[in-house]
């Protein structure tokens, strides 16, 4: 066994396979030696039992992926819904600081390990080809209603967008957030979700609008967005495919995971991921990561939802580099992936890959465009760009100057503007972030030609 | 249409402002009926071509900030920087703390994660501990950012100093007295003053003294009582011409503020007048078996008492004698009791059997704090009013205010945690480990364990002290070593407590390790 098994992970690995924040600390409260007994390892498996309020400990046991990936399946007799829970992140916390002893594993888990064995080399679903016709039939009704429900709502925005119109952004802006969301509503009734989310996002600019003396550029922009998509639809089957698929994709209809895990467009490469966002909206979690592919230098996004005690599927390791081979969701710009295989461990982020200067990098903006003409923000990395302050107590914002001179407007949180500025020191740095279409956020930046980091959305 | 003409058109709305059809529009097949739809077709066209063909503006007239001098000393390793950004964003200030003073001890040095170090001065704005922690490991890079950042200008000097004294040429004092220091005494702010003025009483008391006195008669009386205070380090004979100047002020505040920087020197005048004045008010007398005092206190405050800054009205409930005599001992050197040959806890049981052991006791407790007579303060301790009796639950019980923590807080380190090792069934045992700094020594964390040890398998019971403690613990213990006890013992109530004991200890081993890696220099 080579040595450093002893290490496959790391704490901060085993940390961010918890599925939140809260099992996460839960789990380090758990990794004391005072909790376990009978615990050990072997190369396929890490095994332990841990007393807990209960009268019998907990079997819990985590399998080592062979392929050494940054995550493990996890097994344990507690009733907790978290998965992996705080059992098993604590036992794998233990096994990262070496505190577990190698041995021969017991037979529960000799059991556990070769049921998982027996899974994996059974077919995983059966053939969709395999469906009868009279399930194609009811799935085409179901399709159809759909389209009319759609078809209503559209109508209906229209009539609402042509009204805004009229009535002039200027006098729809002092509007209460309720007059907006009734139309959100509407447009969920209507099953166009992607609507109900083009009215929020007004909404959102709108309520902001003391903050930002852009907001009636925004809120134009919005509108003229809205309004391709009703147009859009109406011309839905003289559009190219990859814009349809888009389109529908943009007013809310879901892709099935496993149409995209069976044909989509798969890319195998190293992938960075330099930035990740973490949301927590009442019930909804959301974990949304950009991935920069090392050598394709194709640019996707990774973005999982879960509701309530559900588990959120963790993406690639945020901040980090790894190898993987991701199958592509079909239509919107920069396109949405599944992570379809993992090979190998992640390893820590290089240099940046970024354009030389902003116009090179904003060069993607027009190919993304003309695909999925309503990607409204863009990742984009630049190297060599001076952090330009304003003063402090100027509302003025922020500027990032590539070695062109051009500056871009910065919309960042103070922590971030901050962290950028210490980072340069007043030297060049290389970022990467997104663009909104009208100011850059950044959330990841090293010193010129330096390994990159995080700047933000790291687990809380 | 330009896209400037179409948001402006988009605010007013077609209601009032028209937008014309064009050629362009019939061309593209859309139809231009109504102003609105054109309006909506415009917007979808022209916002599109702008976000495709958007070009950020020239920087222009705003000037890229100079770069910050370079730092000799490499940053630290990825571990070490990912534990620290950790702890920040867990808010646990005290473990950030111990990870900077861990750093500041480091050889050789490295310096703080600059992409933290903006993390690290918010976080220690308002935080007296952390900034204390912080300053030592500051860089150029501090003061650089520090000066862009008004809520961090207290770090602007320290930066400077802190760059200044690694730099190793000359002696610290020599530097320390910066040939601007003048001119920072006389334009900067009263925080700048007071740290500059601390500086220099540490380095160069005498140019501490000469800054005060050169703005002496321009000063607010606040700043001025403020000065006087800080005068009390490198306190010398030197300084007796500008207390007594300060104890003929016109401002109650600074009166005091110089009586007490007057105590405070052995040999000034004033002390030795009040070491006369304190013989004469308390007299001992010695008899074959036993001694008595014998007290004469004026009955109002004379123009003398008032002179040399004692307070001539009583507060409510406390007579005017007492309060006198409270003072006369106070102000009076601690050393100044010794002449009679009886030492002070014997002193301590003659004023027992007096009327007035209340108003003596006070006022020896403040002369013993403020002298740091380890003597007065040892033999004080002893004494039941200071509540340092036996507990019945040991470690956990015991008040956080009883007298006797501030005699323990002014016990040099080595005396203090002689006494709590020597009494850990006291009653202040428990609430002045919540007083001491961290880390505690390894002496006394070898007593606490043990006391933590019983503790935990016994559980007094209903009282959230025993919780409180382990949470202490964990972060003070130095080293950080768990208690020598099988987990199994511990009772049920607590293992959760001591679980959290366990995992706290485990990450500061762990930051321990990170910071002692010599992470390799980035290639360039």
């Amino acid at each position: 066994m080579a040595p450093d098994s002893l290490a496959r992970y790391s704490r901060d690995q085993v940390l961010a396979m918890a599925p939140d924040a809260a099992a996460a600390k839960a789990g380090l409260g758990q990794a004391s030696a005072a909790r376990w007994t009978g615990s050990g390892h072997d190369e396929h498996a890490v095994w332990g039992e841990c007393r807990g309020s209960g009268k019998l400990p907990y079997l819990t046991q985590a399998a080592l992926d062979d392929a050494g990936l940054d995550d493990a399946a996890t097994k344990c007799s507690c009733p907790s819904r978290k998965f992996p829970c705080k059992h098993a992140i604590g036992l794998l916390l233990r096994y990262a600081d070496g505190a577990i002893p190698a041995g021969t594993p017991p037979g529960w888990v000799a059991a556990w390990l070769a049921a998982r064995a027996a899974r994996s080399t059974r077919p995983a679903r059966p053939e969709p080809s395999a469906a009868a016709p009279a399930d194609l039939q009811a799935a085409q009704r179901r399709a159809a209603s759909r389209d009319a429900k759609v078809d209503g709502g559209v109508g209906e925005m229209r009539r609402w967008l042509a009204d805004l119109a009229r009535g002039g952004l200027g006098a729809a802006q002092p509007q209460p957030w309720s007059w907006w969301d009734q139309q959100a509503r509407r447009m969920i009734d209507a099953q166009a979700r992607g609507l109900a989310g083009q009215v929020r996002r007004m909404a959102a600019i709108a309520a902001t609008a003391g903050q930002r003396t852009d907001w009636p550029e925004r809120l134009t922009d919005q509108l003229g967005s809205a309004h391709l998509l009703c147009e859009a639809w109406n011309r839905r089957d003289v559009l190219p495919a990859e814009t349809s698929e888009a389109l529908r994709v943009r007013l809310g209809y879901n892709v099935a995971t496993e149409d995209v895990l069976r044909s989509g467009k798969r890319i195998r490469d190293v992938w960075a991921v330099l930035g990740q966002r973490l949301g927590d909206d009442q019930n909804l979690r959301t974990l949304q990561q950009w991935l920069y592919g090392e050598r394709t230098g194709e640019v996707v996004t990774y973005l999982a939802f879960a509701a309530g005690t559900q588990p959120l599927v963790p993406g690639l390791p945020a901040g980090r580099r790894a190898e993987a081979t991701l199958a592509l969701y079909p239509g919107t710009r920069p396109a949405r992936v599944l992570i379809a295989d993992r090979h190998g461990r992640s390893e820590p982020l290089g240099s940046l890959p970024g354009a030389p200067d902003w116009h090179s990098a904003l060069s993607r903006v027009a190919d993304c465009l003309s695909v999925d003409p309503w990607a409204d923000v863009i990742p984009l990395a630049v190297c060599d760009v001076t952090v330009l302050p304003s003063d402090q107590w100027q509302l003025d914002q922020w500027r990032l100057a590539d070695t062109a001179g051009r500056a871009m407007p910065a919309a960042a949180s103070a922590d971030v503007r901050w962290a950028l500025l210490a980072l340069g020191g007043g030297r060049p740095v290389d970022v990467a972030g997104e663009w909104d279409g009208f100011a850059f956020t950044p959330q990841a930046a090293a010193p010129a030609g330096q390994p990159g980091r995080l700047l933000s959305g790291w687990p809380a | 249409m330009s896209w400037s003409g179409l948001v402006n058109a988009a605010v007013l709305g077609t209601g009032r402002t028209a937008v014309p059809p064009t050629a362009e529009l019939a061309a593209a097949g859309l139809d231009h009926d109504d102003d609105q739809a054109r309006l909506l077709h415009y917007a979808a066209a022209l916002s599109r071509a702008r976000r495709a063909g958007f070009r950020p503006p020239q920087a222009g007239a705003r000037a890229a900030p100079e770069p910050v001098d370079g730092d000799s000393r490499p940053p630290v390793g990825m571990a070490a920087e990912r534990r620290l950004a950790g702890l920040l964003r867990a808010s646990q200030h005290d473990l950030a703390a111990e990870w900077l003073r861990l750093l500041a001890a480091r050889d050789p040095a490295r310096r703080p994660p600059d992409v933290l170090l903006p993390a690290l001065l918010t976080a220690a704005v308002g935080r007296p501990e952390l900034r204390t922690a912080l300053q030592p490991v500051l860089g150029p890079l501090a003061g650089w950012l520090a000066r862009r950042n008004d809520d961090w200008a207290w770090a602007r000097g320290a930066a400077v100093t802190a760059d200044r004294d690694r730099d190793g040429a000359g002696d610290r004092a020599g530097d320390a007295v910066a040939p601007d220091s003048g001119r920072a005494w006389e334009t900067g702010s009263i925080e700048d003053r007071r740290a500059l003025l601390a500086r220099l009483r540490a380095a160069d008391p005498a140019a501490g003294r000469q800054l005060v006195a050169s703005t002496w008669a321009a000063d607010p009386y606040r700043d001025r009582a403020a000065f006087v205070t800080l005068l009390a380090t490198g306190l010398s004979l030197d300084d007796e011409p500008l207390a007594e100047q300060a104890l003929a002020d016109r401002r109650a505040e600074v009166r005091r503020a110089g009586a007490d920087l007057l105590a405070r020197l052995p040999g000034s005048r004033y002390s030795q007048r009040a070491a006369a004045r304190a013989a004469a008010a308390v007299r001992i007398e010695r008899q074959p078996l036993r001694q008595r005092l014998t007290l004469t206190v004026p009955p109002t405050a004379t123009p003398e008492l008032l002179a040399d800054g004692i307070d001539g009205s009583p507060p409510g409930g406390v007579g005017m004698q007492a309060w006198l005599l409270r003072q006369i001992v106070a102000v009076a050197p601690a050393g100044c009791w010794a002449g009679h040959g009886l030492r002070p806890a014997d002193l301590l049981a003659v004023a027992d059997r007096t009327d007035w052991s209340g108003p003596l006791r006070a006022g020896w407790t403040s002369a013993a704090i403020r002298d740091a007579d380890q003597d007065w303060l040892l033999a004080l301790l002893g004494h039941p009013a200071a509540g340092g009796g036996k507990a019945r639950h040991p470690a956990v019980e015991g008040q956080r205010i009883a007298p006797g923590l501030p005699l323990l807080a002014a016990l040099p380190a080595a005396a203090r945690d002689n006494w709590l090792c020597a009494n850990p069934g006291s009653r202040l045992f428990g609430p002045a480990l919540h007083q001491l700094p961290a880390p505690w020594s390894a002496r006394l964390s070898d007593q606490v364990r043990a006391v933590l040890a019983g503790l935990v398998r016994t559980d007094p019971g209903h009282s959230p002290a025993p919780r409180a403690l382990l949470r202490l613990a964990a972060g003070r213990l130095e080293p950080p070593e768990p208690p020598d006890l099988d987990s199994g013992q511990v009772s049920d109530r607590l293992v959760t407590s001591w679980d959290n004991l366990l995992s706290t200890l485990s990450v500061r081993v762990a930051m321990r390790r990170e910071l002692a890696e010599e992470p390799e220099e980035p290639t360039p």
